[in-house]
């Protein structure tokens, strides 16, 4: 039976944390990169209907992103105070 | 630990060996909020241009007079700038239209063609409508930008460029 020690476990568990945060993460981003190809699309057809609408969207996955580094910071502070 | 008791060993190597996975992941997610950030600025460009083509200017440039165009004539003159090349076209019915001469789809000159009162592009066939500039058949994406004109005291003016 493999016993780990506490520390190397709470490690562990900051890592699974991080993980599970850096997918939504990812996903929030490939939202942002295809707005981007929207974008440019439309600007490439000489339209620009989209660009504030694609704009507005990506903030608000930057803003997303930023609330769920708020966590990042969370779990690193309580893997810090353990 | 103080900084005197910590050894060098340690001070060059701040992450045990445990915390490794731990601190990729999280200097990684770090590095994807950051490039999110990026993103977002870089899709203000699109913003910035939309800006700058709704507000842009564009100066009053006399033609030529309207005795000088014949219905199923063309005329070619260079409208906003000395490298936009336009056409100005009298249509069959004598109705004055003028668009960018730049085909939509590669920048191909094109032609007018008066018996059938359209434009063709010789590099990959494409055809616009005279009178709308809307794509008939070929490949452009989207109709030619069209120059808006202005009769005055017999003198044809280009005051401006829709759909650009």
């Amino acid at each position: 039976m493999n016993l780990k020690n506490p520390r190397q476990a709470h490690l562990e568990q900051c890592s699974q944390a991080l993980v599970t945060l850096m997918i939504f993460v990812m996903v929030l981003l490939l939202l942002q990169l295809w707005l981007v190809t929207v974008a440019l699309e439309e600007y490439l057809a000489a339209r620009h209907g989209l660009a504030i609408p694609t704009f507005a969207a990506s903030c608000g996955c930057f803003l997303l992103n930023l609330w769920l580094l708020k966590y990042v910071y969370d779990i690193d502070r309580k893997s810090g105070d353990e | 630990m103080s900084d005197e008791t910590t050894p060098k060993w340690r001070k060059d190597f701040p992450i045990e060996w445990g915390a490794d996975n731990y601190v990729t992941r999280r200097e990684f997610t770090k590095f994807l909020v950051l490039t999110s950030g990026a993103t977002a600025i870089g899709n203000s460009y699109f913003v910035v241009q939309r800006y700058r083509e709704e507000h842009q200017k564009f100066a009053s440039q006399q033609i030529c007079r309207v005795d000088e165009i014949k219905p199923g004539e063309a005329k070619l003159f260079r409208y906003p700038t000395e490298n936009d090349p336009a056409l100005l076209i009298r249509l069959s019915t004598g109705e004055l239209v003028a668009y960018k001469q730049r085909c939509t789809h590669l920048s191909c000159p094109v032609q007018y063609r008066a018996g059938s009162d359209r434009m063709e592009c010789p590099c990959h066939n494409g055809a616009f409508d005279a009178h709308t500039g809307t794509v008939l058949e070929g490949p452009p994406p989207r109709p030619l930008p069209r120059i808006t004109l202005v009769v005055e005291n017999d003198t044809i003016f280009a005051r401006g460029v829709e759909g650009s």
